[in-house]
């Protein structure tokens, strides 16, 4: 079972504490990540998938365009 | 068999492929295939600059799929007389047919037969708006092609 | 995961080091002491152990300062290692003559156990198995002052890189290679590679879904005009009539006129339906096209083609022994008759040709029934335009005997005629499809309903790409946003931990002395109590600092690494030793101390209580050889004033 240090461990959780807008599922997956970046067990689909999971606010322009895209 | 039109055919027939009536059911391919018979007629073939450049139908439509076999028949006659081919070398003729013909098409046609049927259809396009302006209507267009055919033989008017 | 040694040996090595092993048995033992006197190797082995630990690349020089004798051609260095309890054995083979060294691995895994060329180990211990890091673990004396030396990034690098957070560095750079990835793909499909490019198709989309409405707006408005005019043109024709049969005689005439051209007008439907289907029979379009395929029938017909040797028989025909004629096929005549089968028609195009004579053959025409209709739909169509001018004429003497309301009407309906054509016109060049039309209509995205959504589409596609790419940038920089704070905290906090661990073990080897780490930037910060950083310290202290800091480094470390030192007691003085002695043995899982025998009073003699200890004592009995003995006895009492020299 992937573990991290205490310290590495600690220091995810801190960060991922004030990253409010993302889902549990993101930073359930971007923990593993970051497990598995240390154990060099990872394959770049394992990270794009991550990336693609993160929420952004394209500045405000998103929901418009995200809105259009479901229209169409 | 990738069917292409020859250029500016499609202005020439639009008052007489009209999609909405019901009665008149002269289609693209019909355009097509006396552009052909005429070029045919006259063993001349055309050029490939004077064809569209995009496929607007693949195989034979249901009316004409009964005159593949005869439609071959006259692409082979023509291709025998335009390269003046002698009656009687009958392996050249063989050779010629062996050219033309592909028996798994619907068309009868290799790929060179296909080919050479399009430009058929270029040359004859031109000899049809030689003889006649672009139709108003399907009849008169139909009196039109008959002359075009039977100018030695006036109709009566 | 775990490394631990199990034993090594030398082939050929100077310093007496002919051939000499050493065991740490299976069941290894928690602490080695391995007693050798100065010039005996010990320096040696440690090179020897960090070469061989790290895969370093030695220069020839160094590769020939190991050799032990001129005779000698070749030497070794092998350790015995298990990682995670599995057994390797790494080779350092040198090459005397030409200064050269290769490097072998064997593990247990791969073909029982034979040795492969390089250094094999596994990927996870490879940051950790570098030149520089090994000076770490298999200690090098002079590291002590360099962790301290400010400007080197010494005591930091450490942390991240036995902690694993240079792997975070990596995460981060494989997320920077996919977004490059994912612009390249995008600039391949459409220039938008930033955020201008969502600006720009955003703004085309929306202008293009304005004109759709604007278009479909345009539609409306002629088929409703469309409707309007043929209204209008009904409208006229009813009012035409209307005045016309105002007037008796006219009204009788107009009404024959209209049952006439009904009738013509259906006669020259069914005219068409028959031309058009004589038309599709090209053996009915003129008796020449007939001629002609009756002619190729017979022609094939009396060439006897096709032949009814086809290519199959001649094909069939060289596989055979014997020809039909008796004669035997040999390779040479194989080869003419295949040859001469492509020149026949294979068998389904005899059959395909076949059905083309029998349908030339049966082509029946007349080619004079479409001269028949031909002539017929001529005449109809003459019928009309005379029918036609005849309703015309009596609009006409109508208009001519003063009724200007139906001069006024007939007008109004050429103009009407023509609007409809206007609008015919428009509505085309509106609403084709065509491709080639669209092209002699000048019709584009800006006049025409089809182009303008094949644009929407076109931009919708593009915005699509380029929000995705927008997007999956400003994903991935959150992304590793997260992953280098989370580096950076994680880093932070490993310091602190080390740094307070120093601390404490120093608090215990230096009680009296203010000794502590202030910070570990770069490099292992001291402070002195109120005063500026100590910069004048002892060898003893630099030594007490140092293994302070290793041990609290590597002993809770993600991966156990053995502590091997040369002489660790030698610098310190007694107190520090006893300290050292007592301290950093625990820390642990294993250790392998090259001590001499001054050392053992104050040091080595704490572990004589331990258990799981092993002694070794080696010593050189000449020039180029070497004794061995093992136990706590012989090494107690070991005097090198015994040995001979």
């Amino acid at each position: 079972m992937a573990q991290l240090h205490p310290d590495l461990d600690t220091a995810l959780t801190e960060t991922l504490a004030s990253a409010t807008d993302q889902t549990p599922e993101f930073k359930r997956r971007l923990r593993r990540l970051i497990e598995n970046a240390t154990k060099e067990n990872l394959a770049d689909s394992d990270v794009q998938e991550v990336i693609e999971l993160a929420f952004v606010d394209l500045d405000g322009d998103a929901d418009e365009v995200i809105n259009l895209v479901d229209l169409l | 068999m990738s069917f292409l039109l020859p250029q500016g055919c499609r202005a020439f027939i639009k008052n007489i492929v009209a999609p909405n009536d019901g009665a008149k059911k002269f289609i693209l391919f019909d355009a097509f295939y006396c552009s052909l018979m005429v070029g045919i007629d006259a063993r001349k073939l055309g050029i490939k600059e004077d064809l569209e450049s995009e496929v607007f139908l693949n195989g034979y439509p249901e009316d004409y799929k009964g005159q593949a076999d005869i439609i071959a028949g006259l692409l082979i006659d023509a291709e025998l007389d335009r390269k003046a081919i002698e009656p009687e070398n009958k392996a050249s003729i063989e050779r010629e047919m062996t050219r033309l013909v592909n028996p798994t098409a619907t068309t009868r046609l290799s790929d060179t037969g296909n080919d050479l049927l399009n430009l058929y259809a270029a040359s004859g396009f031109k000899l049809i708006q030689d003889s006649m302006m672009a139709p108003a209507s399907l009849e008169e267009f139909l009196v039109a092609y008959y002359q075009l055919w039977h100018r030695d033989s006036a109709v009566a008017e | 995961m775990e490394l631990r040694v199990l034993g090594w040996r030398y082939e050929n090595i100077r310093g007496g080091l002919r051939n000499v092993e050493i065991d740490l048995g299976a069941g290894t033992s928690r602490w080695t002491l391995v007693q050798m006197p100065n010039g005996t190797g010990k320096t040696t082995t440690m090179s020897l152990f960090r070469a061989t630990f790290s895969g370093e690349n030695l220069s020839a020089q160094t590769v020939r300062d190991l050799r032990a004798s001129d005779e000698v051609k070749q030497g070794l260095f092998e350790m015995r290692l298990a990682i995670d309890a599995r057994p390797y054995r790494v080779q350092l083979r040198l090459n005397f003559e030409d200064g050269s060294h290769t490097y072998w691995t064997a593990r247990s895994e791969t073909r029982a156990g034979g040795l492969e060329e390089g250094l094999s180990l596994p990927t996870e211990l490879r940051p950790l198995l570098t030149p520089d890091f090994t000076r770490l673990f298999v200690f090098d004396g002079e590291l002590a002052k360099e962790i301290r030396a400010v400007g080197k990034d010494r005591a930091a690098g450490a942390i991240r890189t036995l902690y694993r957070l240079d792997r975070l560095d990596d995460l981060n750079r494989q997320v920077r290679r996919l977004v490059e990835a994912q612009q390249q793909k995008a600039a391949a499909i459409s220039s938008a590679t930033e955020k201008k490019g969502v600006t720009r198709w955003k703004r085309a989309y929306d202008a293009a879904l304005d004109r759709k409405v604007a278009l479909t707006q345009e539609q409306r408005r002629l088929l409703q005009e469309r409707k309007g005019l043929d209204a209008r043109s009904e409208e006229l024709t009813s009012l035409i009539n209307a005045r016309i049969v105002q007037d008796g005689s006219l009204k009788t005439r107009k009404d024959a006129l209209e049952v006439e051209r009904e009738a013509l007008d259906k006669r020259v439907l069914n005219l068409i339906a028959q031309g058009m289907s004589l038309l599709r029979t090209p053996a009915k379009i003129h008796p020449r096209l007939l001629e002609r395929l009756r002619a190729l029938g017979g022609k094939l017909t009396e060439l006897k083609l096709p032949k009814t040797i086809s290519a199959e028989f001649f094909r069939e025909l060289a596989e055979q022994p014997e020809c039909v004629c008796g004669r035997p096929v040999t390779e040479h005549v194989k080869e003419a008759i295949l040859n001469r089968a492509n020149i026949y028609l294979a068998e389904d195009q005899v059959l395909v040709i076949n059905k083309m004579k029998l349908a030339l053959r049966e082509s029946s025409a007349d080619a004079t029934e479409f001269t028949t209709v031909a002539t017929a739909l001529n005449g109809a169509l003459r019928d009309l335009r005379t029918n036609r001018h005849a309703q015309d004429q009596i609009e006409q003497e109508r208009i001519e005997s003063g009724d200007i309301e139906l001069e006024r009407l007939r007008k109004e309906k050429t103009t009407n005629e023509r609007s409809l054509e206007i609008n015919d016109d428009a509505f085309e060049k509106l609403t084709t499809r065509d491709h080639a039309r669209q092209a002699e209509l000048r019709a584009d995205e800006s006049n025409n309903l089809p182009c303008c959504e094949a644009e929407i589409k076109r931009c919708k596609q593009r915005l699509e790409t380029a929000t995705d790419t927008v997007r999956f940038g400003q994903q991935a920089s959150y992304v590793q946003k997260i992953v280098s704070e989370t580096s950076a905290l994680a880093l932070e906090r490993l310091r602190e931990r080390v740094r307070l661990a120093t601390n404490e073990k120093l608090a215990q080897l230096v009680p009296s002395e203010a000794l502590r780490v202030a910070r570990i930037s770069g490099a292992l910060e001291l402070e002195s109590g109120r005063t500026a950083t100590k910069t004048g310290v002892s060898e003893g202290q630099s030594l007490a600092v140092a293994y302070a800091f290793l041990t609290s480094l590597l002993a809770e470390a993600p991966t156990k690494l053995p502590f091997i030192v040369d002489s660790p007691a030698v610098s310190l003085d007694v107190q520090v030793r006893r300290e050292v002695g007592d301290l950093i043995p625990g820390l642990f899982d294993q250790m392998i101390m090259f001590v001499i025998s001054s050392e053992r009073e104050g040091f080595a003699d704490a572990f004589y209580e331990r258990e799981n200890v092993k002694y070794v004592t080696l010593w050189r009995t000449g020039e180029e050889t070497s004794e061995i003995h093992e136990g706590l006895d012989y090494f107690k009492t070991f005097h090198q004033v015994d040995a001979v020299a």
